[in-house]
């Protein structure tokens, strides 16, 4: 069973993963953000495996690159300079493209590590957490590859998600329940999930939206007519205990309600 | 000059402080504002824009053709085209539109199609020329997207603020790989060190001038110790709650002086 907490930026998902943390003796957590992931700073556990992660990527042997510039014109993603046949590496996606129309052979798709997968473990309880390098290529595909290994736990998995855009859409796409926390009522939040979770159930939590309670009555109406059920709406508090302590009680809301 | 706007967390003041650095600028000359966080572009409430919807190409499956040989998903990185329950089927949200499947089925049962990727636009303010493009609920990549806002309004030789899209992987820096100085956008938060850390191993490989904005109550000793420590120029910018669609400066005239140090980053202005 995958959760998945999906949300915008700031509504608060790190805190409820932490307090879930705590309340859960047994299942595996999956840190969604690969560039700075940041759940482990709350993991009591310890790393118990590390991996290397790594993606293709087009090499040139010079020693039989003619200079054609086939690939250039053949690279659907412009990531290879026509002028000095660079490749750019925050351009090119790997694809395998250019490989293949080198008439010289002279471009092979090598895997390169780009990055680690790491497994933490406190008794019963998880997390696998990955670290690309800084402004590497190959996060979303990172995150899902965190996903499979949690998988192989057989066990209740807790996604964070990171972000709205491709990093998130991918682990939301393979999650059973669905979590979505938001601080604003901008109802794109709600079609971007719509989009893209498959599963069934899908609940709602508001956290410090500003607003007046007719704007929000309309944002919780239009997620319940999608199937959502609303779980709770949290005031923003300031004051970082109390907020912890709000928290806390969100997650045994969740713990009995969701999971 | 260009500067180039990074952020890890959200809802931290990001768009705030970018809007108000604009605005200082433009007081000064003409300047381009990108809102290139096209999953969350938030800047695209404060500016007039008109906007266009932009297609991109997705490969699709021509069933009657093919006949399940599994090339094309062996072929594909990104997961777009999968085997599932004994049939093709596409997640055309991931395709990057390569062509690669096309190029290895054996059948010929690869074709594109268009689909709705998002909408580009730009609008002017004042001194202040806006660009921007918001990603479509039903597709998933930013890169093609982004792509389409700095071919249709190229960057260079321009004065611009690019805001770049959440993180610090490859989506975020193509973002602004056009930038000659890059900030961070931060706050008080457990891993901000990391954050401070993984941005300045950035800032040294592109080899350009970085700063780390600290948006809080108050600048902790530590982070400031940490921000110099990697050679990077530490700005504190005070924190101010329900600012609405003011700007920073009209609230508190101190933080004109983190612009000022900004824009004197790479020497310009
Ligand atoms: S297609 Fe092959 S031979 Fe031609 S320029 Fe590219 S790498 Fe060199
Ligand atoms: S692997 Fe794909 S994106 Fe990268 S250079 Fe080759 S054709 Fe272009
Ligand atoms: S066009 Fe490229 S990204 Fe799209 S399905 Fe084919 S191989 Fe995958």
């Amino acid at each position: 069973m995958e959760i998945a907490v999906f949300g915008n930026p700031g509504s608060g998902k790190t805190e409820l993963i932490k307090g879930l943390m705590k309340k859960i003796d047994k299942g595996t957590f999956v840190d969604g953000n690969v560039e700075v992931p940041i759940l482990r700073e709350f993991f009591k556990g310890n790393i118990k495996k590390k991996e290397p992660f790594q993606v293709p990527a087009p090499m040139r042997n010079y020693m039989v690159c003619v200079s054609c510039g086939l690939c250039a014109k053949n690279c659907p993603l412009g990531a290879i300079s026509e002028a000095d046949l660079w490749i750019d590496p925050l351009e090119c996606e790997g694809c395998g493209v250019c490989a293949e129309h080198c008439p010289q052979k002279a471009l092979n798709m090598m895997n390169m590590q780009v990055g680690n997968i790491f497994h933490m473990e406190d008794s019963q309880k998880r997390l696998v957490f990955g670290k690309l390098m800084p402004g590497a290529l190959g996060g979303p595909i990172l995150a899902e590859r965190l996903l499979d290994e949690a998988q192989n736990y057989k066990d209740l998995t807790v996604i964070e998600t990171f972000g709205l855009g491709e990093l998130s859409a991918r682990l939301i796409t393979r999650a059973q329940k669905l979590i979505l926390m938001t601080n604003g009522l901008d109802e794109s939040i709600l079609k971007r999930a719509e989009a893209f979770f498959g599963g069934k159930e899908k609940f709602l939590v508001l956290n410090g939206v500003h607003g007046d309670q007719d704007a929000k009555r309309t944002f919780v109406q239009k997620a319940v007519d999608l199937g959502y059920e609303f779980l709770s709406e949290m005031k923003y508090i300031e004051d970082p205990e109390k907020r912890q302590e709000a928290f806390k009680g969100l997650s045994d809301m969740v713990k009995e309600r969701v999971f | 000059m260009i500067i180039g706007i990074l952020a890890v967390r959200g809802n931290i003041g990001r768009s705030t402080f970018t809007r108000s650095l604009a605005s200082f600028w433009a007081k000064r000359e003409e300047v381009s504002l990108y809102e290139l966080d096209v999953s969350n572009p938030k800047l695209i409430s404060f500016y007039p824009w008109n906007e266009k919807t932009v297609k991109r190409k997705v490969s699709r499956v021509d069933h009657k053709k093919c006949d399940l040989s599994g090339r094309c998903f062996e072929a594909c990185n990104f997961g777009a085209i999968l085997k599932e329950n004994g049939r093709v089927t596409r997640k055309p949200y991931f395709c990057r539109g390569c062509g690669h499947c096309k190029e290895v089925c054996p059948k010929g049962a690869i074709y594109f199609e268009e689909m709705e990727s998002g909408q580009i636009g730009s609008g002017k303010d004042g001194n202040i020329s806006f660009f921007a493009g918001r990603l479509s609920s039903g597709d998933a990549w930013e890169g093609g997207l982004i792509k389409e806002i700095k071919e249709s309004h190229p960057i260079e030789g321009k004065n611009a603020v690019l805001k770049a899209p959440l993180g610090l992987g490859a989506m975020s820096l193509k973002a602004i790989k056009d930038a000659d100085t890059f900030l961070l956008v931060t706050s008080d938060h457990q891993g901000v060190k990391d954050e401070i850390n993984t941005f300045g191993q950035i800032v040294q490989g592109f080899d350009m001038p970085g700063a780390v904005v600290f948006i809080g109550k108050r600048f902790p000793e530590d982070i400031s110790q940490e921000i110099d420590g990697l050679n990077l120029t530490g700005l504190f910018v005070p924190f101010i709650q329900d600012l609405g669609s003011d700007t920073l400066q009209e609230k508190d005239p101190n933080v004109q002086e983190a612009f000022e140090k900004t824009l004197r980053l790479s020497g310009g202005a």
